[in-house]
């Protein structure tokens, strides 16, 4: 049964569309799960499920499509006709579990995001996502999540506006490892190429006792996975799109006996002098060059314990755009090293995980590219970690985590700081009846150089029928002061506190055979925000300052239809976000009150076409709203696979900005029009 | 600020000030310029553009874009840093992006943009139908500034000047074109050049970075300062090139700045303070002769007996220009552009 999503994660086609590989892979990771935490997902009573909820959502999806593959389908077929939708689903899930078990499909490492967050909203976005067309992760979340990305034109530096809070305010998490800068306490969303994971995860929320520093919005995870289930596998892409992008890509996969290999390379080459809309001129200082590479090994030891290793290298050259083409021309040099070794052993109802880990981030800076001076900084992070987890009963599971980090920074603005951090979280899940989940996770920090709040976070979900479920949340969070924050040459704040932030959360989930609904309701008191503040002498210093208030809404549905060969796929998903400065009683900057993001999905034999749009309403730039607000703006794009029955090839066609709309999402940093792309891969 | 201020003019103008209609579309009779009966606040903005913002003679602000509201909607760059005037003209200077915008000064048309030889410009001056600019070029050292000579009929480059130490203000003082050699308190001294040989014919030390420049019947007057020390006032008589006197400021009086000479007094602020000593003192006191209602004093003036100070705010909200008397009584507030650095007073 596994062998269909892992047909699907070799190839673009037949899953370019969220909605579907959403669960199609999050059922794969829940199935994984189920297998050695078992009962806490799923419950079958009396034709009855009360479980997670993207596990219903994903088996239920994953027969259908199965039914249709031709492969086998669960014998879900003869029980069709009898059975409610819920018991369906029950069925589903649990043939699902049993199939995982048997194959032990795709081995994670972040496995609180599974298992201490069924609570939560957690999104995943597909692996089938049309990556290739978006190889940075700012457009696939642009176009498929409700955050909004601010990018000072394409493929420069972005950050996110997540549930109306600020660009430190998502943490991302690499395999289980936070990775925002530690100088910057961002990411620079298009650093992030998504062709080198093989999951993204978008968590909704405070998530700071799991994730620590920065999950204040919510959190997205990059994580690298293991399939088990092919002795080797060989793909290679090539892409070329307007304005000179050539994307070039090749991955790998062997198994052979206790090892499990893969690799990947990227290359993505772009001249990006996209045309301006309403101006006469293109993109000046656009270039850009990124060069990754991905290593991953496992090692089966015995049936119970495994060696885990993930390894990254990014490197990137940008230029950065100019707003007017005489504006002095800057350069960025990124590069990235991420290593991580994990040790795991199962026993019954005991895990244990030990892991050490390695990132180094270097900049370069090039004030003026015609000038060979430049300004560089790095930073190194050393860390390890124990966790071990208990299964108590069927009704009841811990996790422990344990965690050392030492960080150091160097640099230009930055002269030789460290920080030690030890941290002491524990995870909670008991369901003390089958339609009652609560989730408690607690976290301590002992930072060398700041004083970090003790964190909390509290979930409860209750079923109240088959297909309703709701459930409700409370968190304390953090965000940690950057080494910039603290440690800037003459202007840094050593006693900066971290920044604090409560959440309050209530949601409610309809799950039916062809649709789903959700709606969340959040509150997010945010104080103590760290900000650059002029002083009285003009001088910008960091200060814990600003506090703000963040209520939303959110409504997110699927739907799903199959007839004949054709299916229908249709996802769609809205945001209201107020984010009100306290002080000012004004919405935050460049924080949109809607988004909106709708996909359709229809695939027919060999041809796929995916339809995306978002719509973005205004923002603002300026704290008073004296000027300068960005005009709402929606862009949509469109996405043709066709994958030849006689080769092992797959053609892929995309236009993007398919209105050819003006939009910017950064003051005066214009986004390019239609754009076209067309890509080859190769399936070996 | 070393803005042009036409003494003489601005009195009458002042007087007229009072029973002025209130339409800002009728210039006075006296004039040629549609703009010289207020006065424009120069708002450095960001990368994004700066832009003028006018003010009229009732203290209106009728627009905060006075240049691109006239020229089709055209910005002057990022970072309007300075405007000095030549006759009929003004030239915008934008250190964010190498520009200079050359402006009819009656009407504000656009009459011809300086965008070569240019690395982060500062300020300028023209004289004998040559403009002199000072540029910073790279951030990263002082040693690469330098000043970028134009004639200023064609604007066409003539030559770089190098300085081998910072480049900032510049002024004109008989026949001799003085360029301090500091900025954001790095950098020491003054640097005279010769406009016959476009060469350095002197350079004075100071003890600190140079902030502003004055000149006074044949006396430089330097304010000087950094974030570490006490500022000082460096008087160098420009006959001889050599410092006559230092009046040392008291410990309190750090990073001084906005040195204005006006009617025998010079004034500087301090954070949102302001200072006045008569140009005779020899002593300076922590007495200020008022704090303003800046939450960042980013640009000063003084014309006609009052004084003018930008508030920059918190730099991402629109900007603030109060207007004080002569004691320090607030008589306009005015909301202007982004960022306002400073003032230029149309002749």
């Amino acid at each position: 049964m596994l062998s269909l999503p892992r047909s699907w994660l070799h190839s673009a086609f037949g899953c370019a569309l969220k909605g579907n590989m959403v669960k199609i892979h999050s059922c794969t990771r829940n199935c994984k799960l189920t297998s050695f935490l078992s009962v806490l997902h799923t419950t079958v009573t009396n034709g009855k499920v009360r479980q997670k909820d993207a596990s219903q959502e994903t088996c239920h999806f994953i027969i259908k499509n199965e039914k249709s593959s031709g492969i086998k389908t669960c014998e879900f077929m003869k029980y069709k006709a009898l059975l409610a939708c819920l018991y369906l689903l029950a069925y589903a899930h649990v043939s699902c579990a049993q199939e995982a078990v048997a194959l032990q499909e795709v081995v994670l490492t972040d496995t609180a995001l599974r298992d201490f967050s069924n609570t939560h909203a957690v999104s995943s976005l597909a692996d089938s996502l049309p990556r290739f067309a978006n190889p940075f992760l700012a457009q696939i979340l642009s176009a498929n999540s409700l955050l909004y990305v601010k990018e000072n034109g394409a493929g420069m530096v972005a950050s996110v506006a997540f549930r109306g809070t600020t660009a430190a305010q998502t943490a991302v998490i690499w395999n289980g490892i936070p990775i925002n800068s530690v100088l910057l306490g961002q990411v620079d969303f298009n650093t992030i190429q998504t062709v080198n994971y093989q999951e993204i995860s978008v968590r909704s929320g405070g998530g700071s006792t799991f994730y620590g520093s920065g999950a204040i919005g919510g959190s997205v995870h990059l994580e690298n996975n293991f399939d088990l289930s092919e002795n080797k596998a060989h793909q290679v892409r090539y892409a070329y799109g307007s304005y000179n992008n050539h994307n070039a890509f090749a991955e790998s996969k062997f198994r052979s006996g206790k090892w499990t290999l893969a690799g990947s390379l990227f290359l993505n080459d772009a001249e990006n002098d996209y045309e301006f809309p309403n101006r006469r001129r293109r993109n000046i200082n656009g270039e850009y060059q990124v060069f990754s590479a991905n290593f991953r090994a496992l090692r089966k030891l015995s049936e119970r314990s495994e060696l885990r290793f993930f390894n990254e290298y990014v490197q990137q050259y940008r230029n950065f755009s100019v707003v007017f083409p005489t504006d002095v021309k800057t350069a960025y040099d990124d590069l990235n090293f991420r290593h991580s070794a994990e040790f795991v052993n199962r026993r019954n109802r005991i895990e244990h995980l030990v892991r050490v880990g390695f990132l180094r981030e270097v900049y370069r800076y090039y004030p003026n590219t015609i000038l060979p001076d430049f300004q560089s900084g790095y930073a190194a992070t050393a860390l390890a970690r124990y966790e071990f987890k208990y299964q108590v009963s069927k009704k009841l599971r811990f996790t422990s985590i344990a965690d050392v980090q030492r960080i150091f920074a160097n640099g230009a603005d930055i002269n030789r700081q460290q920080r030690t951090t030890l941290t002491t979280a524990l995870g909670a899940a008991w369901q003390p009846y089958k339609s009652d989940l609560i989730e408690l996770g607690l976290r301590k920090e002992q930072v060398s150089d700041f004083e970090s709040p003790f964190l909390f976070s509290l979930g409860y979900k209750h079923a109240f029928a088959e297909a309703f479920s709701a459930r409700a949340g409370v968190s304390r969070n953090f965000r940690a002061p950057t080494f910039n924050d603290l440690y800037w040459n003459s202007l840094g704040n050593p006693s900066l506190r971290a920044e604090n932030a409560w959440q309050y959360e209530l949601g409610l989930q309809f799950a039916k055979k062809y649709w789903n609904l959700s709606l969340t309701a959040f509150q997010n008191q945010v104080s103590d925000m760290i900000r650059w503040v002029p002083g009285a002498s003009g001088q910008f210093r960091p200060e814990n300052t600003d506090e703000v208030d963040i209520t939303g809404v959110e409504v997110q549905g699927d739907f799903r239809w199959k007839f004949g060969s054709s299916q229908w796929a249709v996802g769609s998903s809205y945001a209201y976000t107020k984010s009100i400065n306290a002080n000012t009683n004004l919405q935050l900057v460049y924080v949109p009150e809607h988004k909106a993001v709708f996909n359709v999905k229809y695939s027919y034999k060999s041809f796929e076409i995916l339809y995306n749009q978002q719509w973005v309403s205004s923002v603002e730039t300026r704290s008073d709203h004296s000027g300068g607000a960005l005009d709402a703006f929606s862009t949509a794009a469109v996405y043709l696979n066709y994958k030849m029955s006689r080769f092992p090839v797959l053609i892929s066609l995309a236009a993007q900005n398919l209105y050819n709309t003006a939009y910017q999402t950064v003051l005066s940093r214009p986004m390019p029009l239609r754009t076209y792309q067309i890509n080859l891969t190769l399936n070996l | 600020m070393e803005m042009k201020f036409k003494n003489v003019l601005w009195i009458l103008a002042g007087a007229l000030f009072v029973g002025c209609s209130d339409s800002n579309n009728e210039s006075d009779d006296d004039s040629d310029s549609l703009f010289d009966d207020g006065f424009i606040v120069i708002n450095e903005g960001n990368m994004s553009g700066g832009t003028l913002s006018f003010v009229d003679n009732t203290f209106t602000v009728t627009t905060n874009d006075l240049y691109g509201s006239i020229n089709g909607g055209d910005g002057l760059g990022g970072f309007v840093q300075s405007v000095f005037e030549a006759g009929e003209r003004a030239f915008v200077v934008s250190n964010g992006s190498n520009i200079i915008t050359v402006v009819n000064e009656n009407d504000f048309t656009l009459i011809d943009k300086i965008d070569t030889n240019l690395a982060v410009p500062r300020y300028g001056v023209v004289y004998g139908n040559r403009i002199y600019v000072t540029n910073q070029d790279s951030f990263l050292t002082t040693t690469d500034d330098y000043v970028a000579v134009f004639d200023a009929t064609t604007y066409t480059h003539i030559t770089n000047i190098a300085l081998n130490t910072a480049a900032e203000r510049i002024i004109e003082e008989n026949g001799k074109i003085i360029v301090s050699n500091g900025a954001f308190g790095v950098g020491t001294g003054i640097t005279i050049i010769d406009p016959a040989t476009n060469t350095i014919s002197a350079q004075v030390a100071t003890p600190l970075a140079p902030n502003t420049i004055e000149e006074e019947n044949g006396i430089l007057y330097v304010l000087c300062s950094n974030y570490e020390s006490a500022s000082q006032l460096v008087k160098i008589n420009l006959a001889t090139n050599s410092i006559t006197e230092t009046i040392a400021f008291p410990e309190t009086l750090i990073n001084c700045s906005n040195l204005t000479l006006e009617n025998g007094s010079f004034y500087f602020t301090k954070d949102s303070k302001v200072y006045r000593f008569p140009l005779t003192a020899t002593a300076v006191t922590d007495s200020p002769l008022f704090t303003s209602q800046a939450q960042v004093l980013y640009g000063f003036a003084v014309e006609d007996n009052q004084i003018f100070v930008a508030d920059a705010k918190d730099y991402q909200s629109a900007g603030a220009v109060y207007i004080y008397s002569a004691n320090g009584t607030l008589a306009h507030t005015l909301a202007v552009g982004l960022i306002p650095n400073g003032f230029f007073f149309v002749d």
